[in-house]
């Protein structure tokens, strides 16, 4: 086997370089709100007195049902940045030219386990082995369910991956998972480009404002699955923590119960707000033409992605009363309290941030940062006064989600959305 | 009709149109040419009132456009060439969702266009699924949604099959039969040659009749 020549390195290194600006850009705009929280959480949970990361990992070790849920949850909520890493459109272009496979492959394989990175680390505290197969096995469930296996060779990988999953010894893990890794990853770099036409059920129906809400929920549903289970995770979360806070201080009676419980459910509401308004958001973008077309009122745009948003978040918030108020054993009257400040909490958090979320996505370089801002003043803002206000703090939200709706309304001529129009009729009258 | 008056528009430092204006009478076939990057895409976008001109007015069967005129885009179509509305939504449902936001009822499945257009297999279909021909035959579908007075299509021919760009040709002189107005943009000299009441050449920012 011989070296490779200085034009293969080069080559090799124009391919690293393409995919990272391409697959590896796209993902880190996607996936810097959610690694962001997550460095957040674990400063929290293990900064300072907190918890050892090794605590964690024995449990893990221990419990399967622990063990499971902790792989499931990575699994599923970093599987959208997996997906852009390994199906990006933009990279299809690069298999047309003469590249060797493995090289795309490698890079991928480096972006995957850049992003499976916190999962890693954490694992790697209960030993170098348990941490390579964090990697192996992650790496390998994000292939698996990305080629959608169907071939029996795949079948039996994702069958391994499962058997190995319930074994308590890393290494088991590791060389159960690796097959997985090398059959899920290929297959699913091979998927790609497929285009598969589902079999779906008419959801569109309607006048117009709620026709558009149907549309966008029709792309949630069939484009961002992962995104909907990434805020049932987040409201699970949230209901764990409001029940621990509940008991470990003691928390009786229903108005105290009542205040906590809306304040520890404002930031998993507000994140399942910021996961759904982007992609709500996006799809409002590309229909643009078509709503200035039909001449759609700005209002009626404001409705529609609200609405959605809002929706899902109450339903979020409505789950999360009812269970803490189950987990807490309460009366039908706190429940009932429970849930519904809960939901109402998300039907006007989901408002009020898809309106601030609507300023901050603009689709230039500056959408993440600004993005980040509002999620972090709105946290901020609606626990402290959720904390201080109490039940009356819904009030205050609702004025607030009202302000934000007709302030920051689809604007007209001269405004940022107009610039933005202008910019890609730039770039589309500069294209071939 | 449509009626754009000295219509100007920069994109950035460029003047991609310049005192611009161009009438598309009932009962013809406008058509406007040039090379890639002239203008002629964001001349379509204005009239049809997605991009706002820094001067001038659009009239639609006088109607004022600018400024959101609800009136005058009801009597408005618009093909676009490559855009991709919503992938995960299925033809049937951009269907509806135009006819809501038209305000019209929507018609039934056994609407004749569906299957004149040949759109009927592709029906329950995602748009992200469809090849590009397929996707626009579904936006000319939607374009067609009652039947409007003014019909604004980019590059029609483009990713259509030999059939499919005949089939265009015959409902663009139907409509013009109809009285109705139509501008569309193209380099398609042997299907401009074959349709076009009149053609205009854009250049530099002008427009100016074309008298080959």
């Amino acid at each position: 086997m011989s070296l490779p020549t200085v034009a293969e390195l080069r080559a090799f290194a124009a391919v690293v370089r393409v995919l990272g600006a391409t697959a590896g850009r796209s993902a880190f705009v996607r996936g810097a709100p959610l690694y962001f929280g997550i460095a957040l959480g674990a400063a929290v949970l293990f900064g300072g007195n907190g918890m050892n990361a090794a605590t964690v990992t024995d449990l893990a070790t221990r419990s399967l049902p622990f063990r499971l849920s902790l792989f499931l949850a990575w699994t599923l909520v970093t599987l959208p940045v997996a997906r852009i890493l390994l199906t990006t459109p933009s990279t299809f272009l690069l298999r047309a030219l003469p590249v060797p496979r493995w090289q795309h492959l490698l890079v991928h394989l480096a972006h995957l386990s850049v992003a499976e990175l916190p999962f890693v680390l954490l694992w790697a505290r209960g030993g170098a082995v348990a941490g390579a197969a964090a990697w192996s096995s992650a790496l390998a469930a994000h292939g698996l369910l990305l080629c959608r296996p169907r071939r029996p060779v795949e079948l039996a990988a994702l069958s391994l991956l499962g058997v190995g999953l319930g074994q308590a010894r890393p290494g088991l893990l590791l060389s159960a998972s690796l097959p997985g890794l090398v059959i899920g990853t290929r297959a699913a770099w091979l998927r790609a480009p497929q285009r598969e036409a589902p079999r779906d059920v008419a959801l569109v129906a309607g006048a117009a404002p709620f026709a558009l809400g149907l549309s966008y929920l029709a792309g949630l549903l069939r484009g961002h699955g992962a995104l909907l289970l990434r805020c049932l995770l987040y409201t699970t979360l949230g209901c764990v923590i409001t029940w621990l806070a509940l008991r470990n201080n003691g928390v009786t009676g229903a108005a105290p119960t009542a205040v906590l419980s809306l304040t520890l459910a404002t930031p998993p509401l507000l994140a399942c707000a910021g996961t759904l308004a982007g992609p709500v958001l996006r799809s409002e973008r590309q229909l643009r033409w078509l709503l200035l077309c039909c001449g759609t009122p700005p209002a009626q745009r404001v409705i529609a992605t609200c609405v959605v948003v809002a929706t899902v978040c109450g339903l979020c918030g409505a789950a999360h009363g009812a269970t803490v108020g189950y987990l807490v054993a309460a009366e039908l009257p706190l429940g009932l309290r429970l849930s519904g400040g809960s939901a109402a909490a998300g039907l006007l958090l989901g408002t009020a941030l898809t309106s601030g979320l609507r300023w901050a996505l603009r689709g230039d370089k500056r959408d993440t940062d600004r993005a980040f801002l509002s999620i972090i003043v709105a946290v901020v803002a609606a626990s402290l006064s959720a904390a201080l206000m109490g039940e009356l703090a819904l009030l205050l939200w609702a004025v607030v989600a009202g302000l934000l709706g007709v302030l920051l309304a689809p604007p007209a001529q001269g405004s940022w959305e107009q610039r933005r129009a202008e910019q890609a009729e730039r770039r589309a009258e500069r294209a071939p | 009709m449509l009626e754009l008056c000295g219509i100007s528009k920069r994109l950035g430092r460029r003047s991609v149109l310049d005192d611009v204006s161009l009438s598309c009478p009932p009962g013809e076939i406008t058509a406007v040419v040039g090379e890639n990057g002239a203008g002629k895409s964001t001349l379509l976008r204005i009239a049809t009132g997605i991009l706002e001109p820094d001067r001038g007015r659009v009239l639609v069967g006088g109607e004022e456009l600018s400024a959101g005129g609800v009136t005058a885009r009801r009597q408005l179509g618009y093909v676009p060439d490559s855009s991709e509305p919503l992938p995960d939504l299925m033809v049937c449902e951009l269907f509806a969702l135009t006819a809501a936001l038209k305000r019209l009822p929507r018609p039934g499945e056994d609407w004749p266009w569906i299957e004149r257009l040949g759109v009927r297999p592709i029906w329950r279909q995602r748009l992200s699924t469809l090849s590009f021909g397929e996707r626009k035959r579904a936006l000319v579908l939607c374009a067609q949604l009652g039947e409007p007075a003014v019909l604004v299509l980019d590059e029609p021919s483009n990713g259509l099959d030999p059939g499919g760009a005949t089939l265009m040709a015959e409902i663009l002189r139907e409509r013009a039969r109809a009285g109705r107005a139509t501008l569309l943009a193209s380099n398609d000299a042997p299907f401009l040659a074959a349709l076009a009441s009149s053609a205009f050449r854009l250049g530099g920012g002008r427009l100016e009749r074309c008298t080959d």
